[in-house]
């Protein structure tokens, strides 16, 4: 029985290809080293039970190729705390995203059951949390290659005075806004310029349509503040410029009449009221986000910016 | 505890006994003769890692009857072994300190 080959085979099963066969061959080297020291000392073959105790004692395959294969974390180490409160703020504004969801389009749209779509929110939660690792992998990779945190220069630090968002805060924000996104995906729709631009006539979806392109341009934003906290002008104008965007969107919005919903005949005269009320509430929350913005970087105020 | 204490001075043991060539079987002897006993699950896959990181160099020799890789300690693993031995020096003059004043 070639207990040796069959202990290589399968320890090289599990080696990144690279450097395979070089351990492979030098990894079969060292154990006929080994079992020709044990036979020399006693002067007489190994058995089979002794040779399979002594592949036993050097390891299983899945052990000992993990130790040829260095680093074996997924995250590392240093970003852990980050990743772990980032995820948890993923899953539970997904969870409330979806809920919402739920709610609303059972009192807007049709009557919905409470598993509806649930599917496809389940997959889109769990694709964004593989690549929220994936780029936690990858970031945590090029700071520890280029040493990063190691070449860290403490006069980047922002000054005391200036306005940073906690890590909880910037964290709960970003997936919240991640959240939204993946709620808004669960509207059905073709993601179209005529729709956009509000010249299919539906007002809901032209809604979604800008609601989604204002997260897009948000989430960076938060994403960005959870590592560096300080509000720089550049944050600053890309919330503004995802308000001004939206305001356009609402502006195209507002021309639209309220569609009528046949499913939920009920709601019609309730979304005839409250679509142009949410519209006009949304249109404000932008303007007061903008002015506050504004009003943070210093401009037309006598106010001495917070430097960068 | 003391598998942190004993990982600690790993590299530093395979880079001083890694003055002289040796292979992976020979430096585990060695490395138990000087009272330092390892896995070779764990030492051979460190040599390896040493030498990707520049600290060791190796050849494939036949002899014998069989291959067997040799590893030596390269230029810069000689000047990583010195500062190792410097820390470890420090550390031992610390630890020193600290365990005299409980004595």
């Amino acid at each position: 029985m070639n207990w040796l080959g069959r202990y290589v085979k399968e320890v090289a099963r599990y080696l990144p290809g690279r450097n395979r066969n070089d351990v492979a061959e030098e990894l079969q080297s060292l154990l006929d080293e080994k079992i020709a020291d044990r036979e020399a000392s006693l002067e007489r073959e190994l058995t089979d039970d002794e040779m399979v105790e002594l592949i036993r004692s050097f390891g299983h395959p899945l052990k000992v190729a993990a130790n040829y294969s260095g680093s074996n974390e997924l995250v590392s180490r240093d970003l852990y705390p980050l990743y772990l409160l980032v995820t948890r703020y993923f899953v539970v504004s997904s969870i409330a995203a979806y809920l919402l969801f739920v709610v609303w389009r059972n009192l807007v749209v049709e009557p919905t059951f409470p598993g509806y779509q649930l599917g496809v929110a389940f997959n889109f939660t769990f694709a964004w949390i593989g690549i929220i690792t994936v780029i936690f992998h990858y970031v945590g990779r090029h700071i520890e290659s280029q040493h990063l945190l190691e070449r860290w220069n403490p006069r980047t630090l922002p000054p005391a005075e200036s306005e940073t968002l906690p890590i909880a805060a910037s964290a709960f924000v970003g997936m919240l806004v991640l959240g939204w996104f993946v709620a808004l995906n669960l509207v059905p729709m073709d993601h179209s310029l005529d729709l956009l631009l509000g010249r299919e006539g539906n007002l809901i979806l032209t809604f979604v349509f800008w609601l989604k392109i204002q997260a897009v341009m948000v989430f960076p934003v938060y994403f960005l503040l959870m590592f560096m906290p300080a509000w720089t002008t550049g944050k600053r104008l890309t919330i503004i410029a995802s308000d001004v965007a939206m305001l356009f969107g609402l502006g195209i919005c507002m021309t639209l009449e309220t569609p009528a919903l046949p499913a939920n005949p009920g709601t019609s005269s309730w979304l005839a009221v409250t679509a142009p009320l949410i519209l006009s509430a949304w249109m404000l929350g932008n303007v007061i986000d903008i002015a506050h913005h504004i009003r943070r970087m210093g401009l037309f105020t006598s106010q001495v910016p917070i430097v960068d | 505890m003391r598998g942190e204490l004993r990982r600690g001075m790993l590299v530093l043991a395979v880079l001083s006994a890694l003055r002289e060539e040796q292979y992976g079987y020979s430096l585990r002897k060695v490395l138990m003769e000087a009272g330092i006993d390892i896995e070779e699950g764990t030492l051979y896959p460190l040599i390896r890692r040493l030498e990707a990181f520049g600290l060791l160099s190796s050849r494939w020799t036949e002899g014998e009857g069989r291959r067997r890789r040799y590893y030596k300690i390269s230029p810069e693993g000689e000047e990583t072994r010195g500062i190792l031995l410097n820390d470890w020096d420090a550390l031992g003059a610390s630890i020193a300190k600290l365990t005299g004043d409980d004595a």
